[in-house]
């Protein structure tokens, strides 16, 4: 009985599906970025993040390797000492695994098939996820991860079979050292299509072997379970025992084909286990080929069912990335906030009470310009008359301009807004150390101010800005002298305006002061005074109006700069932390949204039946 | 007889509890000390062990607890039955078997002096003299699916003497039990079991590899034991023989009989006791280790470089303040020259004064449309210290006063301090949190009280200061006196001589009294400067030794209170360290050699 199977068509329908290819390629980035995290303390585990990545990969893009498609895999698997391997000779029908009574022996999955007579011969990958080919020929070191393939040295007892299936023997999955290599029985239970687990008469109801049974079942796998070291008589009982005690608490427990009891032979008999002489070997082998006959048929329900496993665990398997990216989300959030409070204090302690030197100078020049010169007699007048308002206006202003706290030292004020803003991170920091592995590695990546370099940059660049600021507005004076000395006949508009503006002023003093009067008095005089120097105070208002557009753009400029400077120099820096680190998840936070939608589309897309690679 | 029979170590296991209750008073007090949480619950965790141990000593006669331990269906219930002879426990196919605990004494044990955890266990009595003084507790699994079992055997372990682990061929090194192993191996004797050595024979005849003693024998050396004492036995066929009588089968050599005369005639009293005091001795090791580990460094010394680093933040930082103060006083500079105008003038009467008056009230013009009040010069400072403060913008106030604390903080957390505590210190109220001693009150005071001293050395003046003011005054005073009264003189000498003045005689009299008094302002202008730029670097040099010196030490004081606190939890930390390691020693010393080679042999050492 060969399966009938199409190939071309299998590989195709999983491998062209782009959204099951974005979904196993953010699983393998999460993967990898849990990897270097560490997963200590939470719901999720490196075994079962495996898990899920493998199930996702063996159905959507699996590795190339015509094998991998092209054959039915069975994965032998349970507890140390349970005769994992005495079941893959049962099952190949000949001594190839190695039998071993120092329990945890197998620390490396192991292949066993016959090469097919096929053309073009078949071929395997040299990757399974992490686990790397390797032939027996090369030891490598036990903790490599890695597999190997074994062609069996002694004719088997059912040739066809190993040429039709691959069967995988895999470490144990209970001894001391098994946390090191239960990964690699993780990979290989991804890529199975169908499972034996196996288990004795001391081990059938044993915590962790039932638990990765649970969790070969609930991923779609098809399983045959056989039971070893039993005698005889308690055959039956214990098959009954298994399936009350273990298969009755157990979901999609519909998927155990069959309970196999393998009683244990008489001593020195167990070598002939898998020969012809015992019936196992034959009834297990039919069940596998019945049970396998439309392996593309169990592919595709074991693949609906994968997208609902993994999608089941969506929830564990995005926590902890949504707890880093929340923790990372909070940090940018404070760097902001402090950024935002160095800039307004900036702007309330400095900028907002910038006089700028250079602005008056620009006045001073409008003014000058206006002015006729010394050398007319009529501004030479106005100017005396001019004085007394002046006086009295400079007494009165020392009682209404109050409250300017001038003079500040620009650097002196930016090194402590430098230093405030670093201090209360740290603090800040500090603070929530204790609550996350996250705050603690930012705290130590904090306290190296050194390394990060921003208060030089600041510096360098606050400098090239202030250069830059300075020669600006120096171009802008120049501007304003080069067009006044231009447009010589605006000038001379300008002053004569003038004039007129004050001798209007004046006329209309004596004017008003006359009509009151009904004549001329002293007080006409304190009239025409007052009227020269409101004038003078409003053409000099104007003029600042005229520069205080230049001087708010000015100041407009260098809010943003300071803005960009901290942006660029802090808040960019500090939102990398921790090292390494905060720049990934910021980009690793898409995963949080994209993993989902890309399962539910999955799901969408098997449950409606149609082929996975046909919508968009 | 007694577990503790000198009168010594009674006295010391009393030390030990006074110790123990010593910390857990600290623990529970909210410690400033940054303990980790994961620390305290762990050192929590071994105290409550040592107490039960502590309990156990007080039992009489002094009875050993053997627990059997092991994964399902390695056949701890069949070993039981097989060393009792009778049956006990219940053995089978089912797994699990063994639901709740078995405890198998000598029926003169009075059962309410056993530990807490084996009071509510089935139990059984016996009346066999060789285990008189032993308790053997069957107990479920730690491996199967029934995850309550596993609890069970977590309840019973703390109790626990010694542990006999039983092993399969299957199942001697499964992870589960390699944990409870790992954590239980420095504080409690253990001996370990090879059962079902029948199915090892038969399954090794037929495979290559190392035969599973010897695996385990290995596992055991990696995991700390040096010489573990194994058992290989098959605990079926001599459940078979001596509980069912059955004799009809060829017996399997295995190690029983040395199991049986170890734990009847070798573990004799004195290996009882010798075992107790190496439990309570390892119990010790792990919570000296932990104090060891948790003790924080000597914070005198921290203080001190902390205090540094403080000492100088703060002169650069209230320096800072300072300036900000005169800066804000700039807007008062006005009223302030007006009022040390005033208060240098005073006393000045005659014709420069009347001038004087006048000529601040065309100076000030303006400044009568404000409030002026004549009060005293204390509460007028005040008052324009308070004018002072408010020309500050509430929120740059606040800004630099948390910028401070925050500076402060990060230097502290440098240094590895403690900074919650720290922070809490640093309030002036230990209640109110809002209280700095930068508060708006604390800085109006100081303001004002240097503007008061200012004004004090400007009017009463020391040395050379002194006799200029008393001379300008005097010439202030006499001087146009002198100058009216020689007008005066020479106008009635032109009298006498009949010469009426002229309007230029008139002219120049009256100029030269306005000179003399223009002279003499510029005199007093000199001699009693009043302008603002002259007394606002004398107050910045007032203002910043007042902060430093007055409201820095707050701060240095909190950080004095915190390391205060942290010693005392320190020493009484060594304190208990140094108790309990005493009474380690002593018992190490104690220690028979028996103890050692009844038992595996565990490395301390071995992490």
């Amino acid at each position: 009985m060969q399966p009938t199977i199409e190939p071309t068509t299998l590989r195709n329908s999983r491998t062209d599906d782009p959204v099951g290819r974005t979904l196993l390629d953010d699983l393998i980035e999460l993967a990898s970025y849990y990897r270097g995290r560490g997963l200590d303390g939470c719901e999720l585990t490196d075994t079962e993040l495996r898990f899920l990545v493998g199930l996702i990969r063996y159905r959507f893009s699996p590795p190339e390797g015509t094998i991998l498609s092209q054959r039915g895999h069975i994965m032998v698997f349970g507890g140390a000492g349970a005769g994992k391997s005495t079941t893959s000779n049962i099952l190949s029908g000949t001594e190839c695994a190695e039998v071993n009574s120092q329990a945890g022996y197998t620390r490396h999955p192991t292949a066993i098939y016959l090469p097919s007579d096929g053309d073009p011969p078949e071929t395997w990958p040299d990757k399974l996820g992490d686990l790397r080919c390797c032939d027996r020929a090369q030891p490598g070191s036990l903790d490599a991860d890695r597999f190997s393939t074994r062609v069996p040295d002694s004719n088997p007892v059912d040739p066809e079979f190993l040429r039709a299936f691959v069967v995988w023997d895999c470490p144990d999955l209970t001894t001391r050292d098994s946390t090191h290599y239960v990964g690699r029985v993780v990979e290989i239970a991804a890529l199975a299509d169908l499972c034996v687990y196996v288990a004795s008469d001391e081990r059938y109801n044993d915590e962790l072997p039932t638990a990765f049974l649970q969790a070969v079942l609930a991923a779609g796998k098809p399983t045959l379970v056989v039971l070893t070291k039993v005698s005889e008589f308690d055959a039956e009982e214990l098959v009954s025992l298994f399936r009350q005690q273990v298969l009755a608490r157990m979901r999609c427990s519909e998927l155990v084909l069959d309970v196999y009891p393998v009683p244990t032979p008489l001593r020195g008999k167990i070598g002939e286990l898998w020969t012809s002489a015992f019936p196992h070997g034959a009834r297990l082998r039919g069940s596998v080929r019945e049970s396998l006959v439309d392996l593309a048929g169990v592919r595709a329900s074991a693949a609906e069912q994968a997208i609902r496993y993994v999608a089941d665990r969506e929830d564990s398997l995005l926590k902890p990335l949504a707890s880093d990216v929340g923790h990372w989300r909070a940090w940018a959030e404070l760097v902001r906030r402090s950024a935002h409070t160095a800039i307004t204090r900036y702007e309330a302690e400095y900028l907002d009470r910038w006089q700028g030197e250079d602005f008056s100078q620009s006045h001073e020049l409008l003014l000058r310009a206006m002015a006729p010169g010394r050398a007319n007699y009529v501004w030479r007048t106005l100017e005396y008359l001019r004085v007394p308002y002046r006086i009295l206006k400079t007494m009165t202003a020392r009682y209404m301009d109050r409250g300017s706290v001038g003079g500040v030292d620009e650097s002196a004020l930016l090194e402590s807004i430098r230093e405030h803003l670093y201090d209360s991170l740290v603090l800040a920091v500090a603070t929530r150390r204790a609550s996350d592995p996250f705050w603690e590695a930012l705290h130590s990546d904090l306290l190296k101010r050194e390394e990060l370099a921003m208060d030089a940059v600041f510096r360098d660049r606050h400098a090239q800005q202030t250069r830059l600021l300075r020669s600006r507005s120096r171009e802008a004076i120049q501007k304003l002298e080069e067009r006044l000395a231009e447009s010589a006949w605006f000038v001379r508009v300008l002053q004569a305006a003038r004039l007129l503006l004050d001798v209007a002023a004046i006329a209309g003093a004596i004017y008003v002061g006359y009509l009151w009067s009904e004549g001329f008095h002293l007080w006409i005089m304190v009239l025409v005074l007052a009227a020269v120097g409101i004038v003078d105070d409003l053409v000099r208002l104007a003029c600042h109006a005229v520069v205080r557009r230049q001087r708010e753009e000015i100041i407009a400029t260098q809010k943003q700069n300071i803005r960009e400077l901290i942006q660029s120099a802090y808040v960019d820096v500090l939102t990398r932390l921790p090292k390494g680190l905060g720049e990934r998840l910021e980009r690793l936070s898409g995963l949080c949204s994209r993993i989902p939608q890309s399962l539910r589309i999955l799901s969408r897309q098997l449950s409606a039946g149609r082929p996975a690679g046909d919508s968009p | 007889m007694t577990a503790v029979s000198d009168q010594g170590l009674l006295q010391q296991i009393q030390a030990v509890r006074l110790a123990i209750d010593e910390i857990l008073n600290l623990l529970d007090s909210s410690p400033v000390t940054p303990f980790s949480g994961k620390d305290v619950a762990e050192l929590r965790a071994a105290v409550g062990e040592l107490r039960i141990r502590l309990e156990e000593l007080d039992a009489e006669p002094a009875t050993l607890t053997v627990v059997l331990m092991g994964g399902t269906g390695v056949g701890k219930s069949t070993l039981l039955n097989a060393i009792a002879g009778e049956r006990i426990a219940q053995s089978g196919i089912v797994r699990p078997t063994t639901q709740f605990s078995t405890v198998y004494h000598h029926a003169d044990l009075k059962l309410d002096l056993l530990p807490a955890p084996f009071r509510h266990c089935r139990n059984i009595a016996h009346h066999r003299d060789d285990l008189r003084h032993k308790v053997l507790i069957d107990t479920p699994d730690m491996d199967g699916s029934v995850v309550e079992h596993h609890e069970r055997l977590r309840e019973i372990l703390p109790a626990a003497d010694a542990v006999l682990y039983v092993g399969s061929g299957e199942k001697y090194h499964d992870l589960a039990g390699w944990k409870i192993l790992r954590e239980q191996a420095r504080s409690r004797g253990f001996a370990f079991l090879l059962n079902k050595w029948d199915r090892c024979l038969a399954s090794h005849d037929e495979s290559t590899g190392t035969p599973p003693d010897e695996d385990f024998r290995r596992s055991l050396r990696d995991a700390g034991f040096e010489s573990p004492l194994l058992f290989r036995v098959c605990g079926r066929q001599w459940e078979a023989r001596r509980v069912d009588g059955k004799t009809d089968f060829e017996p399997i050599p295995d190690d029983f009989a040395d199991l049986c005369r170890w734990l009847e005639a070798e573990l004799d009293d004195r290996a009882i006791r010798d075992i107790k005091a190496r439990g309570i001795a390892g119990e010790l090791d792990h919570i000296l280790s932990m104090l060891g580990r948790m003790t924080p460094p000597d914070w005198s010394r921290k203080a001190q470089s902390l205090r540094m680093q403080w000492e100088g933040a703060l002169r650069t930082r209230l320096a800072d303040h300072a300036r900000l103060l005169v800066e804000a006083a700039d807007s008062q500079s006005v009223e302030l020259e007006r009022h040390f105008g005033l208060i240098g003038r005073q006393g000045i009467g005659g014709i420069f004064g009347v001038y004087l008056r006048l000529f601040d009230r065309i100076m000030h013009l303006p400044g009568l449309l404000l409030p002026f009040s004549s009060a005293t010069a204390k509460s007028e400072m005040q008052r324009i210290a308070e004018r002072c403060l408010d020309a500050i913008p509430p929120t740059t106030r606040q800004t630099h006063r948390d910028a401070l604390r925050e500076h402060l903080l990060a230097l502290a957390d440098r240094e590895g301090w403690p900074i919650e505590p720290l922070g809490a210190c640093m309030t002036l109220d230990e209640y109110d949190e809002t209280s700095s001693p930068l508060a708006d009150g604390a800085l109006s005071a100081a303001l004002a009280a240097e503007l008061v001293s200012l004004e004090r050395d400007y009017t009463s003046p020391e040395g050379g200061r002194r006799v200029l003011q008393i001379l300008v005054r005097f010439l202030c005073y006499w001087l146009p006196w002198v100058v009216l009264a020689g007008i005066g003189v020479s106008l009635i000498y032109s009298f006498s001589n009949w010469t009426m003045w002229g309007f230029g005689e008139l002219f120049s009299s009256a100029l030269l009294l306005a000179a003399t008094i223009a002279g003499l302002h510029l005199l007093l202008v000199w001699a009693f400067p009043v302008n603002w730029e002259a007394l606002r670097g004398r107050l910045f040099q007032r203002l910043e030794n007042h902060l430093v010196g007055r409201l820095a030490p707050t701060y240095t004081q909190a950080l004095e209170r915190l390391a205060g606190k942290l010693s005392t939890e320190r020493q009484r930390l060594s304190g208990a360290h140094g108790v309990l390691k005493g009474v380690r020693d002593h018992l190490r010393r104690m220690e028979g050699e028996s103890a050692s080679s009844l038992f595996s042999r565990f490395r301390v050492d071995h992490r």
